[in-house]
């Protein structure tokens, strides 16, 4: 890997074979039991989700938690608000340690806090076919420095500095589930201030 | 005029080109058989123990002390790691009986290892017999990185690993990772077919019989830890090899890959032996060099780029080309 | 493929009642037995007038390598293995098997294990319940069974299944009981539980239902399907050349090694039916394709045949080799 050809990020490589999440989409699943939906700034797919729990006649309890005011919702769906994207990770964390097999959880919301749930839910013990994942709004990307181990949040463009070394990181198409952020590496490392052009990729 | 006479350490080379054009395939064949590489042979064993030996343990450990994630073993894979110590001890005793001794009685183990001076007492599947976490006690001790994967969910899962000699990755950020996802970055082996296939053999191996397959790359200079953690140490070598400095500087890098099915845990075990011959040295050899030559000068763009030839893949043809061809009229001779 | 067997001598029966039987099988002397993980199985070749190859989990220790043991229902109406080994097969008796193989291995990363066992489906449970003991992992064993009189692998059982591990019973003539409790206990799994099932298929198909129902995702259980594993079957006849000779393909050979042993030089790498290398073109005849190499179109052109682990469905399969 390294240096890629300053022509492109991705030659030769087609998205649909890295290691880039292929997010199921925040489709209802009916064959869940208990249904629990964890949305960040995108009320109205929360409320998309309830209906279609209703009009699948209500299968199993259906709680939501979002970082806002709460949308209108169909009877019977328990909702909770919280401040903002850390305390609904630590409330979905909260819930998660005492839920049952047989719970779906839902995740929609931008890039980064998607990806914190999805490692939050795996530490739980959720399967991936029991977790249902859905982009919504930035797409700013989290990433591993390779050489600090320190995760940068909100990485828009394929160059991003370190929040914890400093160097400026290209952002690679690989993805870790266990991190749940993409691989970052020097991207001057062959000649010191070499850089690639820079593009806005995720915003 | 006659050739120069390969060294000792080119006999044992894993010349990697059965060709002169290079395409990933699923190169898997049976291994614990001597191949022929037109001067001596490979393969003989599954742990291959050379006279790096000591170098390779002390610069592994070297590794370790600066960067400890280098070697992670999730929870669940404790039953995989004695299986690595089983397998690899019993291994090199058999294989390496004047530098290894293992003595058994059901699960009491001795062990010796003559090359560190080591002697341990240990019972399998019992850590606190060990000084330390045992996938990591057996595998400082070799000169292959080993990965663990886990069987499960119809997929293999990369849940334990050493890798200090890699080849521009990073465990500490594979780990995990399922076995197409591992490989997501390298260009065609999807489209090609080639990765399902692989994966379909290595859920399909059974314990007993271990197979292996060959990987190249190129390394400037002659160091074994290429990761990419550490990328910005060998990073500017690529970019200030001199034409005239090639012969010495630019590494062949091949990599033995052995699979195994462990037989307790029933985890895939891949190991992988890096091996680093300079340009000087291939050139030795002259069906090597000229197959070399004609490998890199086809080589497609994409494969030139992932593999990190691009700064320097001209210019080593070129240097090759010249070889060759002040070679060929001796061999006319 | 001609597959290397373990020579194994029957050192002792013990008796289930009069369908059931276990036979403890131990190496030749100086010999030990491989270790095996836990779910192994493995394949009995059993004598008679044709060789029946019958899998049987090992119900014992993973770590027994001075004996395996297996347990048999006598099936009246099989093929004939079962039969053989309860009514023809002694103490002292000499069999073949073949070295274990694992296609029911639990997962490890679980953080508890439901385990529901109908009948002779118990055996593949007794190495898992060794296993997760000695690993410290929540378990529990639902063991049902039609005779309360001779229950097999019980006291084995009850000494495994005790501090993290729990093992219920259910004697029942109809097999209902061990359902009935499913219900709520598929309901109240911790997240990251697994289950995993073994016994007759409409019992299995209740667990599967039932999981359903209760919203497990199917990661999430697991059967043991007793599948005879692909091996050779039937002989068959190979001409090398519209006009060549005739070789005959042995039941126990596979296509390849038939051509070597008759002197033909076929290139191969895997022998495993993954990578292409020994492909070989067929003129005439319709090849038994159990490659992963070919595509679907080449296998239904039949113009080609990995010989390493294919064979013959309609033959003669005449090849392009001399």
């Amino acid at each position: 890997m390294s240096q890629p050809s300053q022509a492109q990020v991705i030659e030769g490589v087609s998205p649909r074979h890295t290691s880039t999440p292929r997010d199921s989409g925040l489709a209802f699943a009916p064959a869940g039991v208990a249904h629990l939906v964890v949305v960040a700034g995108d009320a109205p797919a929360a409320e998309r989700l309830a209906r279609a729990w209703a009009q699948a006649g209500r299968p199993g309890a259906f709680t939501l938690l979002l970082d806002g005011p709460p949308p209108p919702l169909p009877d019977g769906v328990s909702c909770e608000s919280s401040a903002g994207p850390d305390a609904l990770e630590s409330a979905v964390r909260d819930r998660l340690s005492r839920a049952s097999v047989g719970l779906r959880l839902y995740v929609a919301g931008p890039e980064g806090f998607v990806r914190r749930l999805a490692v939050a839910a795996a530490t739980a013990g959720l399967a991936d076919d029991e977790v249902l994942v859905e982009v919504r709004g930035s797409g700013a990307r989290r990433v591993w420095c390779a050489h600090c181990k320190v995760v940068t949040e909100g990485a828009t463009h394929d160059l991003v500095p370190c929040a914890g070394c400093g160097r400026s990181l290209t952002v690679y198409h690989h993805f870790s589930r266990r991190l749940g952020a993409f691989m970052g590496f020097q991207a001057d490392a062959e000649v010191a201030g070499e850089l690639p052009e820079v593009h806005e990729r995720w915003p | 005029m006659s050739e120069i006479l390969p060294g000792a350490t080119l006999a044992r080379f894993p010349f990697p080109f059965d060709s002169d054009s290079y395409m990933y395939s699923v190169n898997v064949e049976e291994a614990q058989r001597p191949r022929a590489n037109g001067v001596g042979s490979w393969g003989e064993h599954v742990y291959d123990v050379d006279g790096h030996y000591l170098d390779e343990v002390a610069e592994r450990a070297r590794i370790l002390a600066a960067d400890p994630a280098r070697c992670q073993v999730f929870g669940h894979m404790r039953q995989a790691a004695w299986d690595v110590v089983e397998h690899a001890t019993t291994s090199l005793a058999h294989d390496y009986p004047a530098d290894f001794a293992l003595q058994r009685d059901g699960d009491r183990c001795h062990w010796r290892n003559r090359r560190l001076e080591l002697e341990q007492a240990f019972t399998l599947g019992d850590d606190a017999t060990l000084p330390r976490e045992p996938f990591e006690w057996i595998t400082r001790q070799l000169q292959e990185d080993v990965e663990l994967l886990d069987q499960r969910d119809d997929d293999l899962f990369f849940d334990a690993g050493i890798l200090t000699f890699a080849a521009d990755w990073s465990l500490d950020f594979d780990l995990g990772m399922r076995f197409l996802e591992v490989h997501g970055p390298v260009p065609r082996v999807h489209e090609l077919g080639v990765l399902p296939r692989a994966r379909m053999f290595l859920m399909g191996l059974a314990p007993g019989r271990a197979y292996r397959r060959t990987n190249w790359s190129m390394t400037v200079d002659r160091r074994l830890d290429t990761g990419t953690e550490v990328y910005p140490e060998w990073g500017p070598a690529r970019a200030n090899l001199r034409y005239e400095d090639i012969g010495e500087r630019l590494h062949l890098r091949v990599e033995v890959q052995h699979f195994v099915r462990l037989p307790r845990s029933n985890a895939v075990m891949f190991t992988i032996r890096t091996y680093l011959a300079s340009l000087d040295e291939v050139c030795e050899v002259a069906a090597w060099s000229r197959r070399l030559e004609r490998v890199l000068a086809d080589l497609p763009s994409d494969l030139v780029d992932y593999k990190g030839l691009a700064r320097y893949r001209d210019m080593t043809v070129a240097w090759l080309a010249e070889r060759n061809a002040a070679a060929a009229p001796a061999e006319r001779a | 493929m001609a597959v290397t067997t373990i020579p194994v001598t029957v050192a002792g029966v013990e008796p289930y009642g009069p369908d059931v039987r276990a036979l403890r099988l131990i190496p030749e002397p100086g010999a030990a037995l491989p270790a095996f993980s836990p779910g192994s199985h493995v394949i009995v070749h059993v004598p008679g007038e044709r060789v029946r190859r019958n899998p049987y989990s090992l119900a014992c220790a993973p770590s027994s390598t001075e004996a395996y043991r297996i347990v048999v229902r006598r099936i009246a109406d099989g093929r004939g293995g079962s039969r053989a080994l309860h009514d023809e097969v002694e103490v002292g008796d000499r069999l073949q098997i073949e070295p274990p193989r694992n296609l029911f291995a639990p997962v490890l990363p679980a953080r508890r294990h439901l385990l529901i066992a109908g009948g002779i489906g118990i055996t593949p449970f007794l190495s898992y319940a060794h296993q997760l003991r000695a690993a410290g992992v929540p378990f529990e064993l639902h063991y049902g069974v039609r005779d309360g009189a001779a229950i097999p692998l019980l006291d084995e059982l009850q000494r495994l299944c005790t501090g993290a591990g729990r093992l219920a019973v259910y004697v029942d003539p109809k097999g209902a009981s061990l359902l009935a409790v499913l219900e709520p206990i598929l309901g109240r799994q911790p997240l990251g539980t697994h289950v995993s099932t073994c016994g007759p298929a409409p019992m299995m198909e209740a667990v599967v239902a039932a999981a359903r129902r209760h919203g497990w995702p199917s990661s999430r259980v697991h059967l043991e399907r007793f599948q005879l594993d692909l091996g050779p079957a039937d002989p068959f006849a190979v001409r090398l050349g519209l006009d060549g000779r005739e070789l005959q393909v042995g039941a126990d050979e596979s296509l390849l090694e038939a051509l070597e042993s008759a002197g033909v030089q076929v290139s191969y790498l895997c022998r495993q039916g993954v990578c292409g290398e020994c492909r070989t073109g067929v003129l005439a005849g319709v090849p038994d394709h159990r490659d992963a190499y070919l595509t679907a179109p080449e296998r239904a052109a039949n113009t080609a045949v990995m010989p390493c682990v294919s064979r013959c469905a309609s033959g003669p399969l005449v090849l392009d080799l001399v």
